[in-house]
């Protein structure tokens, strides 16, 4: 760089610069579902736009994506929601904001910088086996929905699939797997796709 | 800390030095069904995640990478979104 401001960490990777602005907590909270199906789990509306949505997960809790709502298996999370820093209020008093070159705020030190872990991807088999995947951190962001579509088990009996929603559970203090609830019907037919999420610490 | 920098974060004062954050370096509001647009900031596959508001109550798009370009589709079996934003956001 020739000017402005950049902050990298020891793996060489740009923490905080002057031109994108970075994440940083709007509001922690906990949410409460509704009761959803039969099996016990329940369903969250998306988050408000213009903010992404970091859910806790303590070993066994999973939390999924459909088109246009979040099913968990159990009914109060908490979240993180967090936003851009060019959307937050304008830092007064004292501290240091950062801008970048139009103007908008990309980092200022009346926030709390979201940590981010890495990014990971679980898969559903057609045999509904699930692997799973070492992933120690507890904060998890679903990408977005992906297509998972799983037969009835009735093959050429004119048997159904059920479109399973797109998410990751915590089994254990290290491992993370796909998690997922059936939330419509589908043509018998079988589409697998990863669900991708980012963790936070 | 003897030397370097420390920010405030949502798990107090770290140093920078072993820190990841997440970066917003796209977003745009995208029509259609399909398509397909370059993002830049030095965004690939390996160091973002992308991110969908979908503004229509439709459902939100498969997408693939190639390079710096995502290029989007509808899933089959659902009415797709034809008005959504995409982001990008960075973390290494």
């Amino acid at each position: 760089m020739s000017y402005g401001f950049e902050a990298k960490n020891a793996a060489n990777e740009v923490v905080i610069d002057n031109s994108f602005p970075v994440y940083e907590l709007s509001a922690p909270s906990t949410v409460t579902g509704t009761s959803f199906g039969s099996q016990g789990d329940y369903s969250f509306p998306l988050q408000p736009n213009g903010t992404l949505r970091f859910w806790q997960l303590g070993v066994g809790d999973g939390i999924s994506r459909t088109p246009t709502l979040f099913i968990g298996n159990k009914q109060t999370f908490t979240v993180r929601d967090v936003v851009p820093a060019s959307s937050l209020p304008v830092p007064s008093g004292y501290g240091m904001a950062i801008y970048g070159a139009s103007g908008q705020k990309v980092y200022a030190t009346n926030g709390e910088l979201l940590t981010i872990g890495d990014k990971y991807s679980v898969e559903l088999q057609a045999n509904n086996v699930r692997p799973p995947i070492n992933v120690s951190d507890s904060w998890v962001a679903i990408e977005t929905f992906t297509l998972n579509i799983l037969s009835s088990g009735t093959p050429g009996g004119g048997g159904i699939g059920f479109v399973v929603s797109s998410g990751v559970q915590k089994i254990s203090s290290t491992q993370m797997q796909y998690y997922g609830q059936s939330f419509s019907s589908a043509p018998e037919v079988i589409i697998l796709n990863p669900t991708v999420f980012i963790t936070a610490k | 800390m003897s030397y370097g920098m420390q920010i405030r974060t949502v798990n107090g004062l770290e140093n920078i030095d072993s820190l990841r954050s997440l970066r917003e370096v796209f977003r745009v509001a995208l029509t259609g069904t399909s398509g397909s647009v370059a993002v830049p900031g030095g965004a690939v596959e390996g160091n973002s995640a992308v991110f969908f508001e979908v503004n229509d109550g439709k459902t939100p798009p498969q997408f693939s990478w190639s390079g710096s370009t995502i290029t989007w589709s509808g899933w089959n079996f659902f009415d797709p979104t034809s008005n959504f934003t995409l982001i990008v956001c960075r973390f290494k």
